[in-house]
């Protein structure tokens, strides 16, 4: 396999809260190669944004208190806030989940669309402008010429998504990293969006980090996936393998609690019991332990690592790591 | 009991095999206003011209993109708003303008749970007194009675009695969302309104709610509306689905049904925007990705709602015709049938009129939707035009024909909608048993169900108007 375009090793975040120290990415690992569309799945306070944010050096207050992020040679969580700021943007572009709180809504959005490339590329405002323009028409904005010029109240929601991507993409940044770019949106402009960002990535060859808590937008979306819980990965592999054969209990659980629309006949949901944990008083050993059906002695005592289970799948779990296949009612 | 509170406002005889709530052609308008004066310059039109029906113990789901009207639909149905037009009945009972002490009691049968369930709950009640308030309120129960009916209530909603006495911030939100529905069921309604009750929660809590009110519904003999985004969730929780676009019910039919086979392209689109969580489906669907936004509700687009982004909207005709319910029908979509607006139907008149063949010398209409557009050709060509009626035991036979007709006559037949070719069939048969020459049809051809192969096959000249066009669906 070729070197990775991203590498993330061992990458802690923490946070410092009333109740206690918070570690929202607790010992995350993973690679990221050149062109392909990387999901990481889970829900809210899983740490998935929370590793994002700290790829891009922006997770204040959060602290990073270990791991390595590497980029082209450099580690991103060492070097400078000026060397990081040329990365940022350029390099390493980032979609938000609220498109109206990321858009400045005193400045036009052909202003801010050209933004990277008068900061990055030195562009006068003129050619800025002229590239904004091409941008905002790549991205599907009808009369872009002149919608460059509307404020972003003046912008649909599924508008200022579309003009965020088109910020995103200016400066033809290697990696793209997308937190939940579609979860304010309606469905209808969920796959507009979803529809821009396989063009994207097909045209531009850019690779995707793409964060959601929707199991079927990242079937659609990844080739491979990344399943986070308490910040930490629990499992990871190729799409098609995740789905079909889950090695670990809370994305075997977690497929089977949906409804899905394709459900040919009315059988009763399976729900996850009990709730997501509190990160500042984690239970001992495998933190999904209290919620799993499959769970053994050793899981309330020791935490699994993540490692090798089946040919292509990684699954932090004592049970599958032993052989045992997941398999229930 | 709820029912002798209302029973003697009942207008009518209801049973329960009746629809327990009617909603029919409702309106509920809300003023928008501008400049210095406050004036309303116009209307946002959430909910315009709806025609439902909740039966009891079913769960009716209503589907539909944020500003759809879905939640004000909800509300005005169990009278938290009052419609601008239109009228509500509940159990045979005209409730749209009841008022006071009337209202109150119907309040006994109606609940509703709320989407944000951090938004919803007092966070300076406890949470006994949050779910004691609507026992209170009805003078349902008082002292140690009142405390056991609200340790019964939680213990139905899969909580410790004991939360009783603590706060909602003590609590995560799928269980502020158990108290919700505990308060929902307080005053032991009949009819809940559910709205988005779990689009706030976490993927791996949603299931947990939805099997609860599933259980709850089985339990109690309730009746829901089930409000949501999700039509996945919404198609496994419900018996009928009714789909909403910009204030209007664009089609009813079964969950599964829906899913199979969508009769309206909105639905397929809807359909086909929703990711399905496994790749091998995933990767292999096709697309149909709809262009642009929804249109304002403050002013509507004239004649279909969806026609500035439908994606089957007929050529020529773009974006002039809509979808018209037939009022008892289970599928409330099932033809498309034109808005009588004079303009249009004077340019579908014309329309039509060039396919009409010169020698014709009247006109016929087996249906009343084909009457609306035969009185547009007729109008245009100055031909007599005649309705071949439909009777119960088939169409209008040659007797019934008599006198307005000639026999020899020729007769150009206009049909809305073939389908399957039938109807068209048997109104032509029965102008043939009156003697009657019929030399070509204008029709408006559905997809592929054979009624162009059957209009061949019975060797009549026709001329399409318009052929509403397949949706690349699975």
């Amino acid at each position: 396999m070729t070197q990775p375009l991203l590498e993330v090793s061992d990458l802690h975040t923490v946070f410092s809260t009333k109740e206690g120290m918070v570690k929202a990415v607790d010992g995350v690992s993973f690679e990221l190669h050149a062109g392909e569309t990387l999901g990481i799945v889970g829900e809210s306070g899983c740490g998935k944004s929370v590793t994002a944010l700290s790829i891009m050096r922006l997770q204040r207050p959060g602290r990073i208190v270990g791991g390595k992020v590497m980029f082209k040679g450099q580690d991103l969580t060492r070097v400078s806030e000026y060397e990081m700021r040329e990365v940022r943007g350029k390099e390493i572009a980032m979609i938000f989940q609220d498109p109206m709180t990321s858009l400045n809504p005193v400045y036009r959005v052909g202003w801010q669309v050209g933004e990277p490339t008068r900061l990055h590329g030195g562009w006068d405002a003129k050619k800025a402008l002229s590239s904004a323009v091409t941008m905002l028409a790549r991205v599907g904005i009808p009369s872009a010429a002149a919608r460059a010029k509307d404020y972003p109240h003046q912008f649909s929601g599924g508008m200022r998504q579309r003009a965020m991507i088109a910020m995103g993409l200016t400066t033809t940044p290697e990696v793209l990293i997308a937190d939940e770019p579609t979860t304010a949106l309606d469905v209808t402009i969920q796959a507009q969006i979803l529809d821009l960002l396989r063009d994207v990535n097909r045209e531009f060859g850019t690779a995707t980090i793409l964060i959601t808590h929707n199991l079927g937008v990242v079937a659609g979306m990844c080739q491979r996936l990344i399943v986070m819980y308490a910040g930490k990965i629990v499992e990871a592999g190729p799409t098609t393998d995740v789905f079909a054969n889950p090695k670990h209990p809370y994305t075997w659980s977690l497929l089977r609690s949906i409804p899905r629309l394709d459900a040919e006949r009315h059988e009763p949901l399976k729900p996850i019991e009990g709730l997501p944990p509190n990160l500042v008083d984690l239970p001992a050993g495998c933190s999904f332990h209290p919620r799993c059906v499959f769970k053994v002695d050793r899981c309330s005592r020791d935490t699994p690592a993540l490692l090798q289970v089946g040919d292509t799948q990684r699954s932090a779990c004592w049970v599958t790591q032993s052989g045992t296949e997941l398999k229930g009612a | 009991m709820p029912e002798a509170a209302t029973a003697k406002h009942l207008t009518m005889a209801w049973t329960a095999n009746d629809p327990l709530l009617t909603v029919s052609d409702l309106k509920v308008w809300f003023p928008v206003a501008s400049g210095v004066m406050q004036r309303t310059v116009g209307h946002v039109h959430a909910v315009d011209g709806v025609d439902l029906e909740i039966r009891a113990g079913e769960t009716l789901g209503l589907v539909g993109e944020s500003g759809c009207g879905k939640s004000t639909l909800g509300r005005a149905a169990i009278r938290l708003l009052k419609p601008t037009g239109g009228t509500v009945h509940f159990k045979g009972e005209d409730i749209t303008s009841i008022r006071g002490e009337h209202l109150r009691a119907l309040r006994r049968e109606m609940a509703m749970i709320f989407q944000d369930p951090y938004a919803s709950l007092d966070p300076r009640q406890t949470v006994g007194d949050i779910i004691g308030e609507p026992i209170d309120v009805h003078g349902l129960a008082k002292g140690k009675e009142r405390q056991d009916r609200i340790r019964e209530l939680l213990r139905v909603v899969g909580m410790n009695p004991r939360f009783a006495d603590r706060y909602p911030h003590e609590f995560s939100g799928g269980q502020r969302q158990r108290i919700g529905i505990a308060r929902a069921l307080a005053v032991e309604p009949t009819f809940i309104v559910c709205d988005e009750p779990i689009s706030a929660l976490d993927v791996s809590i949603q299931a947990q709610i939805i099997n609860l009110l599933e259980n709850l519904q089985s339990k109690f003999k309730l009746t829901y509306l089930f409000i949501a985004h999700d039509l996945s969730v919404v198609k496994h929780i419900s018996n009928r689905v009714a789909v909403m676009y910009l204030g209007k019910i664009m089609e009813v039919a079964p969950g599964q049904q829906l899913y199979r086979r969508p009769r309206h392209p909105y639905t397929g689109s809807l359909l086909s925007a929703i990711p399905i969580p496994d790749p091998k489906v995933e990767l292999q669907r096709k697309r149909l990705i709809l262009q642009g936004d929804v249109a304002s509700p403050v002013n509507p687009p004239s004649g279909c709602r969806f026609r500035t982004r439908c994606p089957r909207a007929a050529s020529y005709l773009k974006g002039d015709f809509v979808l018209r319910s037939g009022r008892r029908s289970n599928r409330y979509f099932d033809k498309f049938l034109f808005e009588t607006d004079p303009a249009l139907l004077k340019r579908i008149g014309a329309e039509l009129a060039r396919l009409v063949p010169a020698e014709t010398q009247r006109l016929a209409a087996p249906e009343l939707g084909a009457v609306l557009l035969g009185g547009a050709v007729s109008l245009e060509t100055g031909l007599p035009l005649v309705l071949v009626r439909k009777e119960p035991k088939g169409y209008g036979t040659a007797k019934q024909l008599e006198g307005r007709f000639h026999a020899g006559e020729r007769v150009t037949v206009i049909e809305d909608v073939v389908t399957t070719g039938g109807d068209s069939l048997r109104s032509i048969e029965a102008l043939r048993a009156a003697e009657l020459d019929v030399i070509h049809l204008v029709v408006v051809l559905d997809r592929g169900e054979g009624g162009e192969e059957n209009i061949r096959e019975a060797r009549i000249p026709y001329s399409p108007l318009f052929r509403i066009q397949d949706l690349p669906l699975d």
